[in-house]
C-alpha cells in the first residue's frame, strides 16, 4: 500500500449535498439573532439547536395556520429550580404548549418560587455546613430551608381543601386534577409573583399537567406528615386515571410534537403516550445524558422510532446540551423571530 | 381532681408524659427531624399508655402544642383485698375507694399487695392507677 495514496486518497462528495461549515463573520452582524441563524453551518450541537429551531417554527406556522399539532412539553426539576421556569411560563401563559409532564419539583418549585425566589449559589460549598445554615443547594442555586416552611403553611389547609372536595365527590382526585386546583388555590391565594408561575397560567388556559410521581418531593413529605398528624388515609391521589386522560391526548391529536428538556419520568410519559398513535410527528430532546449506558435520559430520538413512539418520518432532532444554555434561545428564536 | 395542660413539642422528653387519644402515655422515644424539604422541624413521639400498656405514636411539629396529662401521685394503704378489687384509703384525706386488680395495678406489683400496706397511686382524669408499694404503714 502506497503511503502517500492511504494519505491523499480521493474523496468523492456523491450523494452528499455541500453546505459549507461556517460562522458568523462578527464585522457583518448586528444582533445576536443573526448569529443564532448562523447555528446550523456551525457544526456540532450548535447545528441541533440551529435544527430544532427549524422543526418548532414549522409546528408554530402550522398552528397559526389553525392547523392542529398538539404539543407536549416535558421538563424535569431541575428545570424549574432553574430561570428556564420563567421560560415555560411564557410559553404556557401564551399557550405554546397543550400537555405538560413533569416530576414532583417540577410543581413545589414552581409554587414556592411565587412565595420566595432561589438564590444563586456555588457548586462548591462545605454541604456539611449548609446543612447547618439550613441551606440546601441544587447544583448552584441555594434554596433555604424557610422557603420550604413557608410552603407548608399554604400546603396544609390546601390539603384540607382536597380531602374535603374528594369527600364531596365521592371520588379520589387524579395527580393532574390536584395541580389544577392547586393553581386556583394560587389564584386565589397569591400576589402579583403568581403571574410568573406555570402551574398558575396552566390553571388559567386549562392546559394539563400530568405528574405521576407528584409523591416524590416536598409535596410527598408535606402530605406524610399531613397524614401521620391526622392518622388520615383518606386523601387519595389518582395516577391511573391520569394514564388514561394522558394517552386519550396524544391518539386524538391530528399531528403532535414532543419537547422535552431533561431525561426520566418526563421524557418517557411523553413519547409513550405517542405510542398509541404510531409516534409523534416532531421531536425536540434537549439532555445532557449519554446513550452508551442504555437509559432512556440518554436514548436519542431514532432510538424512540424502535418502539414506534416516534415516526420513522418525524422530523426530529437532539441537542446534547445544558437546557439552561439553549433553551432560552430556542424559544426566543422560534416565538420572537 | 387530675386534669391536663399544653406544653409545646419541643419541650417533650422520654420518661415525661402526654396524651394521645385521650390515653395518658409515658413518652418511650422522640425523633425529631431538624427543618428540610419538607417544612418545619418535626417530632415522631413513641409512647406507652400508662392505663392499657398499649404503644401508641404521634407526628407534630415541635412547635405544635399538646395536651399533656397533669399527674398527682398520691400515697394510699390498702384496706382490702378481694379476688377482683382493692380497697385503698388516701392517707392524706381518708377516702375510701376501690381499685379493679386487672386494669388498676401495676403488673409487677400484682402478688406483692398485702393488707395493710402503703402504695404510691396515680390519678389523672378521673382514673386511678396503683404503681408501686411503699413498704408496711
Amino acid at each position: 500500500m502506497d503511503p502517500k495514496k492511504a494519505v491523499l486518497k480521493e474523496s468523492s462528495t456523491e450523494g452528499i449535498k455541500e453546505l459549507p461549515i461556517t460562522g458568523p463573520w462578527l464585522e457583518n452582524v448586528d444582533s445576536l439573532e443573526e448569529i443564532i441563524n448562523y447555528y446550523e453551518r456551525i457544526g456540532f450541537q450548535a447545528t441541533h439547536l440551529g435544527k430544532a429551531i427549524e422543526i418548532w417554527k414549522k409546528v408554530e406556522k402550522k398552528r397559526e395556520n389553525g392547523e392542529e399539532v398538539r404539543v407536549f412539553l416535558g421538563y424535569t426539576s431541575n428545570i424549574i429550580s432553574s430561570g428556564v421556569r420563567e421560560i415555560i411560563a411564557y410559553l404556557v401563559k401564551h399557550k405554546k404548549v397543550d400537555v405538560i409532564v413533569t416530576t414532583a419539583g417540577g410543581i413545589e418549585e414552581d409554587f414556592i418560587k411565587a412565595l420566595k425566589p432561589f438564590i444563586l449559589g456555588d457548586w462548591s460549598v462545605n454541604d456539611a455546613e449548609m446543612r447547618q445554615k439550613g441551606i440546601n443547594r441544587i447544583g448552584n442555586i441555594f434554596v433555604p430551608n424557610d422557603r420550604y416552611v413557608e410552603f407548608e403553611k399554604y400546603m396544609i389547609p390546601f390539603f384540607e381543601r382536597l380531602l374535603e372536595i374528594e369527600r364531596r365527590e365521592g371520588r379520589p382526585l387524579t395527580a393532574s386534577e390536584v395541580i389544577y386546583k392547586l393553581g386556583r388555590y394560587m389564584d386565589e391565594k397569591l400576589g402579583k409573583e403568581k403571574e410568573k408561575s406555570v402551574i398558575y397560567w396552566a390553571y388559567k388556559n386549562n392546559i394539563p399537567i400530568f405528574c405521576p410521581a407528584l409523591t416524590d418531593g416536598s409535596f410527598g413529605d408535606m402530605l406524610y406528615f399531613f397524614k401521620e398528624e391526622r392518622g388520615d388515609r383518606e386523601l387519595i391521589i389518582d395516577i391511573a386515571n391520569d394514564i388514561v386522560k394522558l394517552n386519550n391526548l396524544a391518539i386524538i391529536a391530528k399531528e403532535t410534537a414532543s419537547i422535552i428538556l431533561g431525561g426520566s419520568l418526563p421524557k418517557h410519559a411523553i413519547i409513550n403516550a405517542n405510542l398509541f398513535r404510531g409516534g409523534t410527528d416532531y421531536a425536540i430532546y434537549i439532555t445532557t445524558a449519554i446513550p452508551w449506558d442504555g437509559s432512556l435520559s440518554g436514548a436519542p430520538p431514532s432510538e424512540g422510532v424502535s418502539w414506534g413512539k416516534i415516526k420513522a418520518k418525524a422530523d426530529y432532532v437532539e441537542i446534547w446540551a445544558d437546557t439552561t444554555l439553549v433553551f432560552p434561545i430556542l424559544v426566543w428564536m422560534v416565538m420572537k423571530e | 381532681m387530675g386534669d391536663k395542660t399544653r406544653v409545646q413539642v419541643s419541650k417533650l422528653k422520654p420518661g415525661r408524659y402526654i396524651l394521645i387519644d385521650d390515653e395518658p402515655c409515658r413518652i418511650g422515644n422522640i425523633t425529631v427531624s431538624s427543618p428540610g424539604k419538607h417544612g418545619s422541624a418535626k417530632a415522631r413521639i413513641e409512647a406507652v399508655g400508662i392505663f392499657d400498656g398499649k404503644v401508641r405514636s404521634i407526628v407534630k411539629p415541635t412547635s405544635a402544642e399538646v395536651d399533656v396529662p397533669i399527674i398527682d401521685k398520691r400515697t394510699g394503704q390498702i384496706i382490702a383485698i378481694t379476688p377482683d378489687t382493692v380497697q385503698l384509703m388516701d392517707m392524706e384525706t381518708y377516702d375510701l375507694f376501690d381499685v379493679p386488680i386487672a386494669t388498676g395495678v401495676n403488673d409487677e406489683i400484682k402478688d406483692k399487695l398485702k393488707e395493710g400496706i402503703n402504695v404510691e397511686y396515680w390519678e389523672t382524669l378521673g382514673r386511678i392507677k396503683i404503681m408501686k408499694l411503699k413498704g408496711e404503714s
